[in-house]
């Protein structure tokens, strides 16, 4: 029997180089940390942002597969009121980000909105582009995506969205 | 937007793997004696048929009967989705089909054996709120 590719998405934290911890969730907060937990003491100030996250995705193994391409990530819902989700993600126009540290002030790389369904075409790059795929003999990591969240100032309670995360798998 | 409530793979194999068909009788298969072979190996202008065929015996296979001149498709679809939430679901979808000329057809194998046809394979998913 043929075995599939084993793909994870991993984010980076810190001071360049950073670590890089595959991720279990995406909750985002006043502390630049993967796998938060969500908490009082970790919850973001009406007004301000949270920190941004830097997620890739990794192929660990490519066992019988031989590309991996269409990456694709949305929300599953739009925040309440003024809190906007931003991020780098696109369908056209993808600038590969080299990794800086996660801030937590306004954003100059995540300056879309998050997409909420679907997308059409993959709006995740790899090598800079929308075509090139992961191979064993090329690369393993996609580009980075950056998310941020802006809390309104009005805002006094948060809505819970989700991450989705897709690609395609040849063989 | 398929609504899909309860249906997952997240299998550490593929549980659909292809036959290729030849006019002269001859199959060659994905796996064969330990051997995995790759869609570049199929020999497309000779085909008859490409089918997949489930690791399930009772699961009956699924053809693509060949024309000359056709282009194949085939991959998988694998999906995250809700990540780190409760209702958190791994799916892997089975995409074939062909480009003739400027025709494309997509077949698409949802996890519980369904199967949508479609111009490009964007099948948009809706996952309910129920585990």
């Amino acid at each position: 029997m043929a075995t599939p590719a084993t793909v994870v998405i991993k984010e980076r934290n810190g001071a360049p180089a950073g670590t890089e911890t595959p991720i279990t969730n995406t909750n985002m907060g006043n502390t630049d940390t993967v796998n938060m937990t969500i908490s009082k003491t970790t919850a973001i100030t009406a007004g301000a942002y949270s920190y941004e996250k830097w997620q890739r995705f990794n192929v660990t193994a490519f066992n019988d597969a031989t590309d991996i391409g269409g990456l694709k990530v949305w929300a599953s819902a739009l925040l309440t009121g003024s809190d906007v989700h931003k991020t780098n993600v696109r369908e056209a126009g993808w600038v590969q980000s080299a990794y800086a540290q996660p801030i937590n002030t306004a954003s100059t790389l995540a300056g879309q909105t998050m997409p909420i369904l679907e997308p059409t075409g993959p709006n995740v790059g790899i090598a800079n582009s929308y075509v090139t795929t992961m191979t064993s003999a090329g690369e393993t990591y996609s580009d980075y995506l950056i998310m941020q969240i802006s809390v309104a100032a009005g805002t006094t309670v948060g809505k819970a969205i989700t991450m989705n995360y897709q690609y395609d798998e040849y063989g | 937007m398929t609504d899909l409530r309860v249906y997952r793979d997240n299998s550490e194999i593929y549980v659909w793997e292809w036959e290729a068909h030849y006019l002269d009788g001859t199959v060659l298969h994905q796996t064969e004696n330990g051997l995995v072979h790759r869609i570049k190996d199929i020999e497309q202008w000779k085909l008859a048929e490409f089918k997949l065929c489930s690791v399930f015996p009772a699961v009956a296979p699924i053809s693509l009967l060949w024309r000359p001149g056709r282009k194949l498709i085939y991959f998988t679809r694998v999906s995250f989705f809700n990540v780190g939430k409760e209702n958190e679901l791994t799916m892997r979808r089975y995409c074939l089909g062909y480009e003739d000329g400027d025709s494309k057809v997509i077949l698409t194998i949802m996890p519980d054996g369904g199967i949508i046809v479609s111009q490009d394979g964007n099948i948009k998913i809706k996952v309910s709120e129920e585990k």
